[in-house]
């Protein structure tokens, strides 16, 4: 029987790259995925007829680029998008604000909101970008383990802090001081204009199910401008194809290195023998042996459905269950026979387009999801992929992907296998489309939506959490799946983790599939 | 306010030393009269009345509550046969002692579980992904200890629906005493012949006068926490807090044990395929053991009289068991130090419990006890014995 040196469980963006790195370095990789269509969150599949577009992310701007040159990803079809627009708000009755790529014009833009705001505008991106360098340190090297840090972890621990000394050492306790602000009170502080400052904080929002007041709001908009330039806002880069042709680049590199992917295939369980991984247990009993075991799917699913609690500690049971996972996004596919009849709406609504009025709009939000309700007025992020590749539909059609929130997984009094909720989320969408989008419901041809029940069912994230795990103060560095384990390796021997549960996080990123690779190689 | 068990109206009353203290938030008697000499004699000689309300108790239930209490506990807990009761302690997974207790099997599929201190949420944790439920029952189940060389005559008297005469040491039977279902176990913290009885609060005080009344002609005591305490040490039995430490409440790694270290070692029962909680790391322990060890010491009782005879003084040592740790000696060196001592009425011995280097720990060895006269320090020679000190053969037979 063959032994690889790893299989890897799943076949989302950072199991695929962790496979390719580990494939590079001459390993012989399996890589078995449940679904027919490797990616996982980062596929782009046929929802309609005829269209292709990503079932959850549309947004390649946080992939980091760094993997693409290592990966030689271009040559395997990876081409980019960076629409003028960065982002637009919507901010009612046919209005909108839009952050452009080129400062002069996003300057003007905000100028028709506020002339103070305009003129703060450019210190904000410098400061942002700033800040966003020195989180980069962190995010780019795994988290020490700061429950035990032996010498040569200290050793390790001196490059990002020389690095991160680098970028200025007022910086750096500015970054302590801000990390865990709420997104209300960094805004509050530079801006006056509600349109604006709804907009940039809803970069504090995917991660976690909290409003712009939370404390760590901060943090999470910070994490989200460390992409591709943000332009004050967040990375708004896309691909030819959707965020699948990143899945699919990051797969043929990794076959290119040697690796084998088999999809339509589901692990049943991963072996464990004397406290160490020894394979995997395919449904209907096939067993693939490995040398070490490297799984993408999140800490939750791995250790509980895939380990079983009883093989493992009850201490560490305990911080698993833990883990916040609360999916509270769902989303909203619609084909349309044309763009929403708004002025240069090919280009103002390329980038993100969102429904964030003001900061209390976002608040309100939010104060649904606290209770476990979706929210009445949810905040919308809206990507029209046709506008990034038109060949996702056919001539003349359109097609919108709108993530809601907060429409939580769990629901007080429902569920959402009941019709109920779900048509009351999308009549309340339809009802915000009449309002800041109008005339875009007589153009919808057919829809789908994703509830965070839907992408349990469909993608194995459990609670429909994307980020593996929120994306709170509490769950990050060292304290990432959870504290004390840190470093991808986990109480089973030879079982690592190299999905968005781990250090650095969540989003698509690739980081934590590029930082496992290499504590596996160290290994 | 502490709180009252469901024996506090017949407790009280007897209560004549109003000796309380607070066991687990229970008031509870230290002794009934104003000293324990004769509650002590009672355990050893009649039979002696406790009530052990305050202990914790747990309920394990569902087709995993085999699974999971050997998960939990370092004994084989597995092959435990329905009607047997097992003396256990259990430990975090670095293999240092949490809490010690007994297991009851009360069926193929329920356990009864006692210990010190609160351990809901552990054994749930422990039984995540397993078909189990844990209850915690300890307001559920009043209980008492009989124990004494009288006590299998008493119980004979009062228990029907059972033989409670062929009970075996540590075994449990259902019975029934008056009208009130009872749970009588062979089991006990004396070290001598005895029971303990588990029985709903509602029914509490009518076994109490049950026991009461057939314990006249027999030399039964209600007795307290003052005279189990030397009967305890004289049985070489553990107590959580004073002869160790538990491993959620030390500060320091120093001051846990594991239960090689605190002479439990025979407990740790390892079986082709078991994985228990710790049971990796004691399994490391077991190759490379640890450099502490537990002993039981008796103390040179000439030595003591001369030491305090020298200041003119008759030997002063507290008529109590001490929980006071005692630095001992070995080679002019602190090799350990004991954590519970007492004089042994029966034996006419000082002995003690200790915690001391497994090189001295071997009995038979010669070490040092420190004893403070008159505010000198001075050390007395003492010895290193097998426990239990007392041994009965009625305990078992």
């Amino acid at each position: 029987m063959k032994v690889y040196d790893a299989v890897v469980v799943g076949a989302g963006h950072n199991a695929l790259v962790t496979a390719a790195l580990l494939a590079r370095k001459g390993w012989s990789v399996l890589v078995v995925e449940r679904r027919g269509v490797v990616g996982g969150a980062a596929a782009t599949e046929e929802i309609f007829p005829a269209c292709r577009v990503g079932l959850a992310a549309q947004d390649a701007g946080l992939f980091r680029r760094d993997l693409v040159a290592r990966l030689g990803l271009g040559a395997h079809g990876l081409e980019w998008v960076e629409p003028a627009a960065v982002a637009t708000t919507l901010t009612g009755h046919g209005e909108s604000l839009t952050l452009w790529r080129h400062p002069a014009i996003t300057r003007h833009e905000i100028a028709r909101y506020s002339d103070e705001d305009a003129s703060r505008y450019p210190e904000w991106v410098a400061y942002l970008d700033s800040m966003a360098r020195i989180l980069r340190v962190a995010l780019d090297h795994p988290a020490p383990p700061l429950h035990n840090l032996t010498t040569r972890e200290r050793i390790r621990l001196l490059r990002p802090l020389a690095k991160a000394a680098r970028l200025g050492k007022r910086n750096a306790v500015e970054l302590l001081r801000v990390l865990p602000l709420p997104a209300r009170d960094l805004l509050d502080d530079r801006f006056t204009s509600d349109a604006l400052k709804g907009m940039l904080a809803t970069t504090a929002l995917p991660g976690a199910d909290q409003g712009p007041s939370a404390m760590g709001g901060a943090f999470r908009m910070l994490y989200h401008a460390t992409g591709r330039a943000a332009h004050g806002f967040r990375s708004s880069a896309f691909l030819k194809g959707g965020l699948g042709s990143l899945s699919e680049a990051l797969a043929a590199a990794a076959r290119a290195h040697g690796a084998e992917i088999r999809t339509g295939t589901e692990v049943e369980r991963i072996l464990i023998k004397d406290g160490a991984a020894t394979g995997l247990e395919l449904a209907g009993g096939e067993e693939i042996r490995a040398r070490c075991v490297v799984s993408g799917v999140d800490p939750h699913r791995t250790f509980f459905d895939l380990v079983g609690a009883p093989q493992l500690g009850p201490e560490f049971n305990r911080k698993v269950a833990n883990i916040r996972m609360r999916g509270t996004t769902a989303t909203l596919h619609l084909l349309l026979d044309g763009l929403p009849p708004i002025p240069d709406a090919a280009e103002r609504l390329a980038g993100h387009t969102l429904v964030a009025p003001t900061l209390d709009y976002l608040e309100r939000a939010s104060d649904d999801a606290k209770y476990d309700r979706c929210s009445t007025r949810p905040h919308l992020d809206i990507v029209f992929p046709t506008l990034h590749d038109s060949t996702l539909a056919p001539p003349g059609h359109h097609l919108a992907s709108i993530q809601i929130r907060y429409a939580p997984y769990h629901l007080r009094g429902a569920t959402w296998q009941d019709p109920a909720p779900r048509d009351a989320l999308l009549s309340n969408v339809l009802q915000l489309l009449d309002e800041y989008l109008p005339g875009t419901r007589d153009r919808i041809l057919d829809r789908r939506l994703f509830t965070p029940l839907d992408l349990e069912t469909e993608l194995g994230l459990t609670h429909g959490d994307e980020y593996h795990g929120q994306m709170g103060l509490d769950q990050l560095l060292f304290m990432r799946p959870v504290a004390g384990w840190a470093g991808y390796r986990t109480p089973v021997e030879r079982l690592f983790l190299c999905g968005s549960g781990t250090h650095p996080g969540g989003g698509v990123t690739g980081a934590p599939g590029l930082l496992a690779a290499r504590e596996i190689l160290r290994r | 306010m502490l709180l009252e068990t469901p024996f506090h109206p017949r407790t009280a009353p007897l209560c004549h030393g109003r000796r309380w203290r607070n066991w687990s938030g229970y008031a509870s008697a230290l002794s009934y009269e104003p000293g324990h000499e004769y509650e002590y004699y009672a355990v050893r000689s009649g039979a002696a009345l406790f009530d052990v309300s305050p202990l914790r108790k747990y309920e394990v239930s569902g087709a995993d509550a085999a699974a999971l209490v050997d998960r939990v506990v370092t004994r084989n807990a597995l092959d435990c046969p329905v009607g047997k009761v097992l003396y256990t302690p259990w430990c975090d997974e670095a293999g240092k002692m949490i809490d010690d207790g007994t297991v009851q099997r009360m069926s193929a599929d329920t356990f009864r579980v006692t210990s010190a201190d609160p351990c809901l949420r552990w054994f749930q944790d422990c039984a995540l992904g397993m078909d189990v439920r844990v209850r915690d029952i300890t307001l559920d189940l009043a209980a008492l200890a009989l124990q004494g060389p009288t006590s299998r005559e008493i119980l004979a008297e009062v228990v029907t629906g059972t033989d409670i005469t062929a009970l075996p040491f540590f075994a449990l039977a259902e019975g029934i005493i008056g009208a009130a279902p009872v749970t009588v176990t062979r089991t006990g913290y004396t070290g001598d012949l005895g029971y303990e009885i588990w029985v709903r609060p509602d029914d509490a005080l009518g076994v109490w006068d049950a026991l009461a009344e057939a314990g006249r002609g027999y030399g039964l005591a209600p007795a307290g926490l003052d005279a189990l305490d030397v009967a305890r040490i004289e049985a070489g039995l553990l107590l959580k807090d004073v002869d160790y430490v538990s491993a959620w409440t030390a500060l320091i790694e120093s001051r846990k044990s594991s239960p090689y270290e605190a002479g439990l070692g025979w407990a740790v029962q390892a079986r082709p395929g078991r994985d228990f909680v710790g049971g990796r790391a004691l399994a490391r322990e077991a190759a490379a053991p640890s450099e502490w060890g537990f002993a039981g010491l008796e103390v040179d009782w000439p030595h003591i009289e001369k030491r305090f005879a020298a200041v003119g003084l008759p030997p002063l040592v507290a008529g109590r068991a001490s929980r006071e740790a005692v630095p001992v000696y070995a080679r002019g060196k602190q090799v350990g130090y004991v954590t519970s001592s007492t004089f042994s009425p029966i034996l006419k011995k000082y002995i003690a419990l200790a915690t001391i280097r497994r090189d001295f720990a071997r009995p038979g060895r010669r070490v040092k006890f420190e004893l403070t006269v008159e505010f000198v320090r001075h050390t007395v020679p003492a010895r290193v014995v097998k426990t239990p000190f007392f041994d009965p053969p009625r305990k078992r037979n």
